[in-house]
């Protein structure tokens, strides 16, 4: 038996299959306007470049909507994001304790314990402050494309000070910045370091403890990664999957645990 | 004749008082302030004093004093309305003001962390809606449907608006869940303070009566209408040079 996960985010849309501890193959598309329809392009896709049929993969789906992509039959049971992100991390690397989430619209650090349980965790869904949406802010007020913007901290010179904690205010300083003629450079290393400092101080409200792990898509922002390892003191363990399939990968674990026997 | 200068982070407001308002000038704030200040400074000659307040008061050269804008918005609330309380939504503020007899502070709530109901959420929201900003009230007193907006971050409230639009709801509908939320955010400040006796709205977010009238409606107690409300705390200041 085969086994899937499917995570419905705010902005992507990501599924992942599972044969025993080899993952078959994964998928990753920008979202439809309804969860449902998120679900079934992404998995459809998928069991397609497969040569697979949806009766021959179990899958658990977790994101957005889950509920909903359960009801419509796209996937058997659902589980939370948290759950997944945290099963995901630590069966790609069990010394993982502490996993940090930075997806579209939320950011979540979740602490594990030694056998890969959950701990406690804490969760921002209520400001884009260190979301993705705030990087996708000001890279588009900068005029940069969002993959851009990561590499500018290892070319700026002196990165500026984003004071604001507000996404839209911060947009407002980076147009001043760009107005008093200080260098895209400068000013993207900048929104880079703002950006790592908002997703420290909410994991100083959980603590963190070692090793940690990055998910998410903000994880492939290399400037924001590299200013988060200088706040924290520490780097970030290598998880060998891109971190954007993590909670998808988690999804499947439970699947397979559950119904593998 | 004294003159007060309010430099807010949207505009400038400048008032030459005598008594009562001589004139005044609501300008831009732009990123070089200079040449604002100025033409105010041109077209407001023969003041006595200045009082400078707002975000960007330490600019204003030929100021003589400088107050903060909420000491400002509570003198200015007691000697023009004789309110008991100021709720002063700005640009990227709001602030509740509780003041004494005398036009005092006895105390205060102020939010600028955050663009969640200030004018700039408002802003953020019209031009995702493709209208403009003194169509506000006229499209929301169209409104025949009541939707709901329920994030307060004005960056996932935007996305809230553009999926009601995706799902087929009227400009109308969603322009005024807008002013729904932004009269929401601005009660919870006031709850913060708890508001009773007279109260007065300023800032210019107030110059819009949709949101005003949702704000009345959430708080039980007197309201009193504050004339030319953008200018509250630069007549604040005014008053304050006078009586230096």
């Amino acid at each position: 038996m085969l086994f899937g996960g499917i995570d419905v985010g705010s902005l992507t849309a990501k599924a992942l299959v599972l044969e025993g501890d080899k993952v078959l193959g994964w998928n990753n598309i920008r979202v439809l306007p309804n969860p449902v329809e998120s679900a079934k392009k992404v998995m459809g896709e998928l069991l397609e470049k497969l040569g697979l049929k949806r009766d021959d993969v179990i899958a658990f789906a977790t994101g957005y909507g889950r509920e909903k992509v359960v009801e419509a039959g796209f996937a058997k049971e659902h589980v939370s994001e948290i759950s997944c992100h945290a099963k995901g991390a630590f069966w790609l690397n069990p010394r993982v304790r502490t996993v940090i989430d930075i997806g579209g619209q939320d950011a979540k650090v979740i602490r594990i314990d030694e056998r890969g349980r959950l701990v406690n965790f804490v969760m921002n869904d209520k400001c884009a402050a260190g979301t993705g949406r705030f990087l996708e802010i000001q890279a588009r007020a900068l005029g940069l494309k969002l993959e851009e913007l990561g590499g500018m901290t290892f070319i700026a010179k002196n990165p500026v000070e984003i004071t604001a904690r507000c996404s839209i205010f911060a947009q407002t300083e980076v147009l001043h910045y760009l107005q008093r003629g200080f260098s895209r450079e400068d000013i993207a290393a900048g929104v880079n370091k703002a950006m790592a400092q908002r997703v420290y101080y909410l994991a100083m409200r959980v603590g963190v403890e070692r090793e940690v792990a990055l998910a998410g898509g903000v994880a492939k922002n290399r400037g924001v990664v590299r200013e988060l390892e200088k706040l924290l003191n520490l780097k970030f363990v290598e998880l060998r999957m891109d971190p954007q399939l993590i909670g998808a990968l988690g999804a499947a674990i439970f699947a397979k645990e559950k119904y593998g026997g | 004749m004294f003159l007060g200068v309010d430099v807010g982070t949207g505009f400038t407001k400048a008032v030459l008082w005598n008594g009562s308002i001589v004139s005044f000038a609501i300008k831009e704030t732009s990123g070089d302030l200079k040449p604002v200040l100025d033409s105010i400074v041109k077209e407001m000659r023969g003041f006595k004093r200045c009082c400078a307040t707002g975000n960007g008061a330490e600019l204003v050269e030929f100021a003589d004093i400088r107050e903060d804008d909420v000491t400002c918005l509570a003198i200015a609330g007691r000697r023009m309305v004789n309110a008991d309380y100021v709720i002063d939504i700005g640009a990227q503020s709001i602030t509740v003001v509780a003041v004494d007899e005398q036009g005092n502070v006895i105390d205060y709530v102020k939010n600028d962390k955050c663009a969640g109901g200030t004018g700039k959420f408002l802003e953020v929201m019209s031009s995702a809606l493709g209208v403009r900003i003194e169509d506000v009230d006229s499209l929301a007193l169209k409104s025949d449907k009541k939707l709901l907006i329920t994030s307060q971050c004005a960056v996932f409230a935007e996305s809230e608006v553009i999926s009601h639009i995706n799902e087929g709801e009227s400009r109308e509908n969603v322009i005024s869940a807008v002013c729904d939320a932004v009269a929401k955010i601005a009660v919870s400040q006031a709850n913060k303070l708890g508001i009773s006796g007279k109260y007065t709205m300023t800032g210019g977010v107030a110059n819009f009566t949709s949101i005003t009238e949702r704000i009345r409606r959430a708080l039980r107690a007197d309201y009193v209408k504050f004339p030319n409300p953008q200018l509250a705390a630069a007549i604040g200041a005014a008053l304050l040079a006078e009586e230096l």
